[in-house]
């Protein structure tokens, strides 16, 4: 199994697909903000212009030098194509922010990026914050939710992400990484993958994974946690949401009874991962396991 | 988008996959090309399961047709109207199969789903036989063949493993996120034939399609939605309406739905779910708070509760919407506010200042924690907590 490049080391060589428009205007001045090293925006028709002191290139082919890290901005039906160009070009990690890509582009995509050894968030993904000195932004957590430790935070929703990431930090625990896995049904990497990478990473004490209705990743995810040897607490929403309705996320439907929060839930705890009804819970049990 | 039967059929006509000769039952008559049919069979077009149980699909003479037609409108209530029905041509069936192709985003690919035993019957039978699918390798109906030889005779197992192959690139080619065929008839003369078909197409990529050949579809769909709900999704986002008693307005789906568990764990429950919808409005504060105070006015609905996340879009927009909104529309029940802003969100922002502009406009509690702030309206609310 793998391991994701910037659990390994931070990216040192960034661009930015898309860059131009106003949200990812403003993620990229973010990220910049925030010592994100940015080397060009790749931005068709804008080439050798500037966007607020970024060069601007038509092409990842104008790249001097590979990137080692790629985040897009591009609008859904590009979303695609651009992950495939990522991954022909090399590169290890690539965060595809758009909601409503196709999932049919979605699934070729995932499977360029596996084939070429890239690390995929997304598509949907606010992307992910190793915070701290030295640390990494590479999308829309926002570092200031955050602070460093050893606990990794897995989410499948963007909002929900930011949130707990806010209450860890006011807790008083730290996170080693925060990272929004996208929150479409296929995603670059599934949750139980990213379980797998973070047992060889001697960072991450513990795991927080926050989990939503619909879909199936969380048996998967089951699995891979009777394998870990670290703790792994787990938080599914949704407990309430209705049956057979759409709750935003294209995934987020309970079409089954087994897509249901608590069959999740009991799921995960039988394969001995700690289940917490809400964030809240999760964090006082982490709070517990991490007390010196 | 679950498309009707009709229109998932004429889709699959047009990929060259056998389907039953059919046509939409106009109010009078019996269309010529319907006369010479051996049999015919009407079936009520709405997207949902159980449709035979339920008397939405029957074998009718031609004189009972009209009559047949009345009978399902009467069965359907007030959704009968916005139902078409297909008449098809009723086939000589020896053997009936179930035959279904999923997106299974977990193992990122196309599962098949295959039972030798199809109709009603699949739902009662062994659990089908489940196959995950390369569609862009080659060989793709030999490898089908090969998981198929146990369950079904040779030469028909070849002929569903090439159906299966070419519905894996129909699947592709036309963005379904499922396509299901139950049952899936085998003919006296061993020709395979498409009884009944569900598609359901990725939103995502409606754009890409002719909006006009899932016209019913869509118009079903909308059908299917209430008032507020289609008034939401043409001002740009997704609302959900729930039997509940505070109307909730959040941004994004896992925040939406961590609220509506946190109101049910304090004894409440949430009337409303909103999330962004596609090609919606950047701001769409100002419709979502129309939205939720619509449900407020009704009876059962106690209080409003609003809360929202920003990384970086600037929190003194929101409460300037928040506030020029409030300054026209005075809340019909306590409306309980929340922001978690980031520190470049609130840039320049003076937030004792706007907390205390927000209370002189009636919010009746401004708290940055989505469980205290609900603790807080319970407690406000007398609700017990769960």
């Amino acid at each position: 199994m793998s391991v994701p490049p910037f659990l390994l080391a931070p990216p040192r060589r960034v661009v930015v697909l898309n860059p131009t428009g106003r949200y990812a205007a403003r993620q990229v001045a973010e990220m910049r903000a925030a010592g994100t090293p940015i080397l060009a925006g790749i931005a068709l028709g804008r080439g050798g212009g500037m966007l607020d002191g970024l060069p601007l290139l038509d092409s990842l082919a104008e790249l001097e030098e590979p990137a080692d890290a790629a985040v897009l901005y591009t609008p859904p039906e590009g979303t695609g194509d651009a992950i495939r160009q990522c991954a022909a070009a090399g590169i290890g990690t690539v965060v595809a922010a758009a909601e409503y890509v196709p999932v049919h582009d979605a699934l070729r995509a995932a499977h360029a990026a596996r084939e070429a050894g890239s690390w995929l968030l997304g598509p949907n993904t606010l992307g992910f914050c190793i915070p701290g000195e030295g640390g990494t932004l590479l999308g829309s957590v926002s570092p200031a939710f955050c602070t460093p430790g050893s606990v990794t935070l897995l989410g499948r929703s963007g909002t929900l992400t930011l949130a707990t990431a806010r209450l860890l930090t006011r807790a008083g625990i730290g996170q080693r990484a925060v990272i929004h896995l996208g929150g479409d049904a296929v995603i670059g990497r599934n949750p139980h993958e990213w379980l797998a990478a973070l047992a060889q990473d001697p960072a991450t004490r513990a795991v927080l994974y926050c989990g939503e209705i619909g879909g199936d990743k969380e048996y998967a995810l089951a699995e891979a946690v009777a394998a870990f040897a670290k703790p792994v607490v787990a938080t599914i929403v949704g407990r309430h949401a209705p049956a057979d309705r759409q709750m935003g996320h294209a995934g987020a439907l309970i079409g089954a009874e087994r897509e249901t929060a608590a069959r999740k839930l009991a799921a995960l705890r039988a394969a001995g991962a700690h289940a917490a009804a809400t964030p809240y819970a999760a964090i006082d049990i982490l709070r517990e396991l991490l007390a010196p | 988008m679950r498309l009707t039967e009709a229109e998932g059929k004429a889709l699959l006509r047009r990929h060259g996959i056998s389907v039953p000769r059919g046509l939409l039952l106009p109010e009078e008559g019996l269309p010529g090309q319907a006369a010479g049919w051996a049999g015919l069979v009407l079936k009520a077009q709405v997207a949902e399961g159980g449709r035979g149980k339920r008397g939405l699909v029957r074998l009718v003479a031609p004189e009972e047709l009209h009559a047949a037609r009345d009978a399902m409108r009467a069965l359907l209530g007030a959704q009968g109207a916005a139902v078409g029905f297909l008449l098809e041509e009723a086939a000589p069936v020896s053997r009936e199969l179930f035959l279904a192709l999923r997106i299974d985003g977990t193992a990122q690919g196309i599962e098949l789903l295959f039972a030798a035993d199809g109709g009603v019957a699949v739902e009662e039978g062994d659990a089908p036989l489940r196959l995950l699918l390369d569609p862009g390798a080659p060989g793709l109906a030999e490898v089908i063949h090969a998981a198929l030889r146990g369950h079904l005779p040779g030469e028909l197992a070849a002929r569903v493993a090439r159906l299966a192959a070419r519905l894996a690139g129909v699947m592709r080619a036309e963005d379904l996120e499922l396509l299901e065929v139950n049952p899936l008839a085998v003919l006296e003369n061993g020709s395979l034939l498409a009884l009944d078909a569900k598609l359901v197409r990725d939103d995502a990529a409606l754009g890409r399609h002719d909006a006009a050949a899932t016209e019913a579809s869509a118009a079903l769909e909308e059908a299917a939605l209430s008032p507020l709900e289609r008034e939401a999704r043409s001002r740009g986002f997704t609302l959900v309406e729930m039997p509940g008693d505070v109307a909730l307005i959040s941004a994004g789906a896992g925040l939406g739905m961590l609220l509506v568990d946190l109101l049910a764990d304090h004894g409440l429950s949430a009337a409303s779910f909103m999330d962004n919808r596609r090609g919606g409005a950047a701001e769409t504060t100002e419709a979502r708070l129309e939205a939720a105070f619509a449900l407020a006015a009704r009876p059962g609905v106690r209080a409003i509760l609003f809360y929202t996340t920003l990384a970086s879009r600037p929190v003194a927009e929101r409460i300037d919407t928040l506030l020029a909104f409030l300054a026209r529309h005075p809340a019909p029940k306590p409306l309980y506010v929340g922001f978690a802003a980031a520190p470049s969100a609130s840039r320049g922002f003076d937030a004792a200042a706007a907390a205390e502009r927000l209370r002189a406009a009636g919010v009746a509690r401004l708290v940055d924690d989505p469980l205290a702030l609900v603790g807080a309206m319970a407690a406000d609310l007398g609700a017990r907590a769960a």
